[in-house]
């Protein structure tokens, strides 16, 4: 254990003394809060700003009580002529109501009166105003229809049998945390990457300075030399695995979520799960790390390889926030995958089971020691 | 005792050390000499433990050096051919790391640092980060490394390379002293008139293996040589593979 303390207490001067590879560590978390602030602020800040729609209306005097229908329900209205599928094709305007030149005849004759609603469906920033024009106009509709059928002595729900209605089981967090999906991927990062530099210096840094030879020559087993070394990374990354969290504490306690319309409680019990969650994966990082900078013949290529490490948690948060799953045991069981879907549980607000907790740090730890035992034997010159 | 016999290393195709053998008893000096590449880093990290030879025996003191190489590495100070010093520690802190993992107590690292520093004249540069150290400062660091913890048997890879004379003469001076106090040393070195004040015995390695062993006027009289330079030219010479002696002696 001295040696062990030893080691630690000589890679801990070393690294605190090179500050140009120190200072991109410490400010990692705190741009990763920045960037969680700033997502929130500027999602506020568009719905602010986002200027009032008016809906361009064609033969709007043939239809003055779906206008009026329209105006009740908040939209504004404004004449339009000209041919409204180049215009709306060309993005001059984002949608026209069309009223056929016979609507007001057929909707006399209580014939069917269709409208079109002019659109192009492949601009994803007009579907929400679309949907509420649909939505205006279909209710207009029933109610209409509603008003004949009783003024013909039958009863509106003859007509209408059933609807779909749709039942939200989403906690107002887990909805929260769509938005702010990209934090528990921040933490994971935080966690797997903080110390590749330091890792890559420590080991292949050894190599490159020729003080790998003289180290190798001292009267204590490698595996000593690889534990100090291993343990301070991990203390390293737990410092700013630390920092990182609690910058996103305060990330989301000053963004204006309410504004959003979102509730976002993450208590200090969930960030004491995400804290607990992310220890076996920092042992497991930097396990990976100083084993890959062991193996690589030069300072260089460890760099190289160690940047491809940073893919990991990427591909792996990627898949957490697209797919939507929620966690089963089969996923806890892999080792970042597993901690970065419990991570994702953990911040949305769902309690976690122990057993998950448990299997996903077992499997990373046994993962860890497997990286660790193949690291030791690469300690040696080449 | 030192006893290393028939050791070989081969990296790829290449064969670095073929049959080197050599010995070296307590307050003894031996000296390897040889040209660039002739293998006689190899052999040095052979005997520390630092490579697996492919063939032979390496013995310190009746350990194995293969099979137990921690127990050997506590018998040797090493003073390898690049000083390996940590850039960003300042000299003491380089010593204190050593002692510390050589299991020195506080107290004896602090007496031994004194001792070193006034032996080396590095009272001035004890608390300064190695980097930027001349050859010489670095050299003299790296020497009151490998001596901290007063090992029986010191090994030197080239060890006044690079030195001015000033420096050289200190080294050497306490090199002396430390044979006269019982301490093995075995040196590499291509300078001769280093080998020839320092060295009892000598073991020419040429090409991967031993040309000749003895005393430097054992190997000058064996050469046929009028010094000891002459008769290291004449022994690498005639080890070359393309020498009409190499190709002589391989004739059937």
């Amino acid at each position: 254990m001295k040696m062990i303390w030893t080691v630690f207490k000589k890679e801990w001067l070393d690294t605190r003394r090179d500050i140009k590879g120190v200072l991109p560590i410490l400010i990692m978390p705190l741009l990763f809060a920045l960037t969680s602030y700033g997502v929130l602020n500027f999602v506020a800040a568009m719905q602010q700003d986002k200027p009032e729609f008016t809906l361009p209306v064609m033969n709007g005097d043939q239809a003055a009580p779906l206008l009026a229908a329209l105006h009740e329900a908040g939209l504004k209205t404004t004449g339009f002529s000209g041919d409204p599928i180049a215009q709306v094709r060309e993005g001059e305007v984002p949608m026209v109501l069309r009223i056929p030149d016979s609507f007001s005849e057929q909707f006399r004759e209580q014939q069917m009166a269709n409208i079109e609603l002019i659109w192009d469906l492949s601009r994803n920033e007009h579907q929400a105003t679309a949907n509420r024009v649909k939505s205006v106009v279909a209710r207009w509709y029933q109610t209409l229809g509603a008003q004949r059928l009783i003024f013909r002595g039958v009863s509106p729900q003859a007509a209408h049998v059933g609807q779909v209605v749709d039942v939200n089981t989403a906690r107002e967090q887990q909805m929260a945390m769509r938005i702010l999906g990209s934090v528990p991927l921040f933490l994971v990062l935080v966690a797997f990457i903080a110390c590749a530099g330091v890792a890559t210096e420590m080991a292949a840094g050894e190599r490159e300075g020729r003080t790998l030879e003289t180290l190798l020559m001292v009267p204590i087993a490698k595996h000593w030399l690889f534990a100090g070394k291993w343990l301070m990374a991990c203390s390293l990354s737990m410092v700013v695995v630390t920092l990182a969290l609690f910058g996103q504490f305060m990330a989301i306690k000053m963004a204006p979520t309410a504004e959003l319309g979102l509730r976002i409680d993450v208590s200090l019990q969930d960030y004491l799960q995400v804290f607990v969650l992310l220890v076996p994966l920092v042992a497991l990082a930097n396990s990976l790390l100083l084993f890959i900078s062991l193996r690589a013949r030069s300072l260089k290529d460890s760099q190289t390889y160690t940047q491809l490490v940073t893919l990991l948690p990427t591909a792996t948060g990627l898949y957490v926030l697209l797919s939507g799953k929620s966690t089963s045991l089969a996923i806890a069981a892999i080792p970042l995958l597993g901690s970065q879907a419990l991570i994702t549980d953990a911040l949305s607000g769902l309690s976690l089971s122990a057993g998950m907790i448990a299997l996903n740090a077992l499997t990373c730890l046994m993962l860890a020691a497997g990286f660790a035992f193949a690291g030791v034997s690469a300690f040696k010159l080449r | 005792m030192i006893r290393v016999e028939h050791i070989e290393k081969r990296f790829g195709a290449t064969t670095a050390v073929r049959d080197v053998s050599f010995e070296a008893n307590a307050g003894q000096t031996l000296g390897l000499l040889g040209p660039n590449g002739a293998g006689k880093t190899s052999s040095l990290r052979i005997l520390c433990g630092l490579l697996k030879p492919d063939a032979g025996r390496v013995h310190i003191d009746a350990i194995d050096v293969v099979k137990s190489p921690v127990e050997a590495q506590k018998k040797l100070g090493v003073l390898p051919d690049n000083c390996g010093l940590y850039t960003r520690l300042t000299a003491a802190e380089n010593l204190r790391y050593f002692a510390e993992l050589y299991g020195l107590s506080r107290n004896r690292t602090q007496q031994r640092m004194a001792q070193l520093s006034r032996q080396l004249d590095m009272d001035e540069i004890l608390h300064r980060k190695t980097q930027g150290f001349s050859q010489g400062e670095r050299m003299k660091v790296a020497l009151a490394r490998a001596l901290m913890h007063e090992p029986p048997y010191l090994i030197l890879d080239e060890p006044t390379n690079g030195l001015d004379v000033l420096t050289t003469r200190a080294v050497r001076s306490l090199l002396l002293e430390l044979k006269r106090n019982g301490t093995c040393l075995i040196f590499s070195s291509h300078l001769m008139h280093e080998v020839s004040h320092l060295c009892d015995q000598l073991t020419v390695i040429t090409h991967g293996q031993v040309s000749a062993h003895g005393t430097p006027e054992d190997i000058i009289r064996q050469t046929g040589g009028t010094d000891l330079e002459a008769a290291f030219a004449q022994l690498c010479t005639s080890a070359s593979p393309h020498s009409p002696e190499h190709d002589k002696a391989k004739t059937p």
